[in-house]
């Protein structure tokens, strides 16, 4: 019965913000539906091997992660860039919110984001996650998250205002 | 540290989220302190930061996700039969009781009963798989089912035999074979038949009365016939799967 609970429990706390999550991965209803019942089927399966409860959260999230990569049979590995080794301009501002932004148009724009930079972002902008917590999530080191993340969000920024381009534009590496 | 490198800090900043008296972020927050132009950069981010947050935690699962997931739950220990006090004080079946315990410990929870094995069919039913046979011809599918541990003698509603199959595949579900039947409807799109043997099934329909049921995007329809219980899905809403019988 505990053990029921607990399942149960789990959904409730977490279902929305996986569902979130992996809606911003695919933007589709279909996939983020199939991500994230076959994350909490995972878990019925595997769960109990847990020992440590605080880590439910980002098992969770890496499972469901894992799957999206497993379900695009990615062969290939993300470059690692630490901060130090990117090079870029950051926005002289950041774009003009004074219209509402459009929530198709932030995930039109994430779709517009290198494959390596959306993960970090979508992380980012979902609350509760610390860095670490980020970084578990996605298996890679802090430095490599921020670094994504910098360059990430200045993608979106970008994506999501066209006429700032000019201020945005990266410079290469000397 | 230089107004860049203070920016690079400060974009990243979450106030409330993360630490504020990390050396860095704490030293490009006392620049901000002084610097009103940084100042006005960091407000600028986290307001555009705000606003991209609030599309995020705006997306909404659909209605009846949460009632799937809730029914994949493992199954209670306290309807497993080998839990019951009687079975318990039977000494002749204390051995018994500890092997198939150390064997419940070693093996994952399953949750066998029929919500949870309609909600994996239409998974795999929209996840990529394999043909393990490919093929129109129905004498191949049914040789190849009976052959593979399928299902070779499965019987279709009247709307499924019109259809051309595509193909079918043989695969397990909590080690128990299930037969995936694949066709093709006139507009391309596909429909699928699973066929498990009802035993496996707590709660699998009763009779042939099909149960018609959505499941994310696909229409399902369930019923059992003889020994076997079976499952159709498409894409689409019920109607057209009510069309099929």
């Amino acid at each position: 019965m505990g053990e029921d609970m607990q399942f149960d429990a789990l959904v409730e706390r977490f279902y929305r913000p996986l569902y979130q999550f992996a809606f911003s991965l695919t933007r589709t209803e279909t996939d983020a539906c199939d991500l994230t019942q076959q994350t909490f089927y995972v878990w019925a399966s595997k769960g109990h091997q847990l020992r440590d409860p605080s880590k439910v959260k980002s098992w969770l999230f890496t499972t469901l992660h894992r799957e999206f990569l497993n379900s695009k049979r990615r062969q290939e590995r993300f470059p690692h860039h630490e901060l130090s080794e990117v090079e870029f301009e950051l926005p002289s501002a950041a774009p003009s919110i004074r219209e509402p932004i459009d929530g198709q148009k932030v995930l039109e724009a994430l779709g517009e984001l290198g494959e390596a930079f959306r993960a970090p972002v979508i992380l980012f902008y979902l609350r509760d996650f610390s860095y670490k917590e980020i970084a578990e999530i996605l298996e890679i080191p802090i430095g490599t998250v921020k670094s994504r993340l910098a360059r990430g969000l200045i993608q979106l920024q970008d994506a999501l205002a066209p006429p700032k381009k000019a201020e945005l534009a990266f410079k290469k590496s000397p | 540290m230089n107004t860049e490198r203070a920016k690079k800090v400060l974009l990243l900043f979450r106030p409330g989220m993360d630490d504020p008296t990390e050396p860095e972020t704490a030293a490009s927050l006392a620049q901000a302190g002084a610097d009103a132009e940084l100042a006005d950069w960091a407000r600028e981010q986290q307001h555009w930061h705000e606003s991209v947050r609030e599309q995020f935690a705006s997306i909404e699962p659909p209605l009846g996700l949460r009632a799937q997931l809730l029914a994949m739950r493992p199954q209670p220990e306290s309807n497993r039969w080998w839990m019951q006090p009687l079975w318990l004080a039977l000494p002749a079946a204390a051995a018994l009781v500890i092997g198939l315990f150390i064997n419940f410990v070693a093996t994952p929870k399953v949750d066998n009963r029929f919500p949870a094995y309609r909600n994996w069919m239409a998974r795999v039913a929209l996840r990529e798989y394999r043909m393990d046979l490919s093929t129109n011809s129905l004498p191949e599918i049914r040789r190849y089912l009976a052959t593979h541990r399928g299902h070779g003698d499965f019987s279709m509603p009247a709307g499924l035999r019109t259809m051309p199959q595509l193909g079918c595949r043989v695969f397990t579900w909590h080690n128990h074979p299930v037969s995936l039947i694949c066709f093709e409807k006139p507009d391309q799109e596909l429909v699928w038949l699973f066929v498990t043997q009802r035993g496996e099934l707590d709660g699998a329909p009763p009779g042939e009365e099909p149960v018609f049921v959505p499941v994310g995007a696909l229409a399902t329809a369930s019923w059992s016939n003889g020994n076997e219980t079976y499952l159709v899905a498409t894409k689409g809403d019920l109607n057209l799967v009510r069309g099929y019988f």
